[in-house]
């Protein structure tokens, strides 16, 4: 059995192996910059891993329950109160906002600018998070079969969270606004100056290096999204200016930036829906502009 | 060869993939162990013959499409460890009970070196910080990790 012969076929296969595996990893990690060749090979993949998905999950949906069945009477009560002072709140703030909208369609007619397209989101629960200074992400619990396409954004009811980057069978891959390697194209809301917003792998920081020197910036300074490349839909919240920068560069100024989305904290996110991926959904023009 | 002992490596692979898919905050996200790669390591000391490179390569891309990681990347630093210990296994099995400790945090630098140059590669940035937390912790955690593994083994 021992023979130096036989053990040395035996490593031979294995180098074999090592060699035609290492190769595999190569090739399948050049074919990755691409999503489109290995989103499908992931999403069938992750039929595999989606048990284990729910493994992990399953603790978090036993806390939700035990604390939604074990809370007091009383607790919900003043839940209930407060809950309906905010509805009537919101009720109120609705009223006006339909006069709102109909004289800021009219003005928007008279000035012969594109319409602001009504936003349709859908809520998504957060399964993991990374958050190292390297790579953020989190993944989201809606994937492939809820029809999550790669490019869609991801807000929370403050602002703009990120980006789909890679979808799977049954969850998504979200890029933080703040990852080192995303960038938004968005405009000052009171100005109206264009520029982009780099990540920096902190959360609650994002990089203005490009603002132009004639645009008067200050502190407080709200940015939207531009809605130019077609990434993000215009006019969506996305960080307030924080700091400005000395800048060596004369040919810019610099700034920072704090998210207005709550990055540390949030626990759900909403996916919004372009005109494009609802085509096979009735459109419901009623539905309310987020402005 | 045996099934039983087959179930065992199989399901303690799964069972460190969950462990690697819990969603620590802070520190504990930082200084998590990389469990699969402890997995195995063990497997591949103990039994080699169950535990080849095909296994690894298989449960590393299922650990790339959990954590959205480029294709291929946890796979390519996994085969090459299991490589390197089935040149040496017989001997890592001989060795002291530190030694080996120690030969695991070497195999585990090994793979993270190889994990941030591909990232050093396909990311085009400059400013990397390695996080060497999950090796200490790893190594800290490995001789209760390799007692409890052995207990298992030697039931089934």
């Amino acid at each position: 059995m021992w023979t130096p012969k036989n053990t040395n076929t035996l490593s031979q296969n294995n180098i074999l192996t090592f060699l035609l595996l290492e190769i595999i990893c190569v090739v399948l990690m050049i074919a990755d910059h691409s999503a489109q060749i290995t989103a499908p090979v992931r999403a069938s993949i992750s039929a595999l891993t989606y048990p284990l998905v729910k493994i992990v999950e399953l603790p978090q949906q036993v806390y939700q329950f035990i604390n939604t069945t074990v809370s007091d009477q009383a607790d919900l009560l003043t839940e209930n109160i407060e809950l309906k002072q905010k509805l009537s709140q919101a009720q109120i703030d609705l009223l006006q906002m339909e006069v709102v909208s109909q004289q800021n369609s009219e003005l928007r007619k008279l000035l012969h600018t594109k319409q602001l397209l009504p936003l349709k989101t859908t809520a998504a629960f957060i399964v993991n998070i990374n958050t190292g200074k390297n790579n953020q992400y989190i993944i989201i619990n809606q994937g492939f079969n809820q029809g999550v396409t790669v490019g869609q954004s991801v807000l929370d009811l403050n602002g703009v969270v990120g980006q789909v980057d890679k979808v799977a069978l049954e969850s998504a891959h979200v890029i933080l606004i703040t990852n080192k390697n995303h960038a938004v194209p968005v405009e000052f809301l009171r100005t109206g100056v264009r520029t982009f917003i780099y990540g920096t792998g902190e959360l609650d920081n994002l990089n203005l290096p490009e603002i132009p020197q004639s645009a008067e910036i200050k502190v407080g300074d709200v940015l939207i999204t531009s809605g130019y490349g077609g990434a993000f839909p215009a006019g969506l919240k996305v960080a307030t200016i924080n700091k400005i920068l000395d800048s060596s560069d004369k040919s810019f100024q610099r700034a920072t930036a704090k998210p207005s989305a709550n990055l540390k904290l949030m626990k759900q996110v909403l996916l919004v829906w372009s005109l494009e991926n609802q085509t096979h959904e009735k459109k419901q023009p009623e539905e309310h502009a987020i402005p | 060869m045996k099934l039983r002992s087959l179930r065992l490596i199989h399901g303690s692979i799964v069972f460190s993939l969950i462990l690697m898919l819990i969603p620590w905050s802070g520190w504990f996200k930082i200084a998590q162990p990389y469990w699969l790669a402890l997995v195995v390591i063990y497997w591949s000391i103990e039994a080699p013959r169950q535990m080849g490179m095909l296994t690894a390569f298989f449960y590393s891309i299922l650990l790339d499409v959990l954590y959205g990681s480029l294709f291929g990347k946890h796979g390519f630093s996994m085969v090459a460890m299991v490589f390197l210990i089935s040149k040496i296994h017989k001997r890592l099995k001989m060795t002291s009970f530190w030694q080996l400790t120690l030969m695991v945090g070497a195999l585990l630098l090994n793979d993270l070196v190889i994990r941030t140059f591909i990232d050093w590669v396909s990311m085009n940035k400059e400013d990397f910080s390695i996080n060497l937390w999950p090796i200490l912790t790893s190594i800290l955690i490995w001789p209760w990790f390799k007692y409890v593994l052995d207990r298992l083994n030697n039931r089934f």
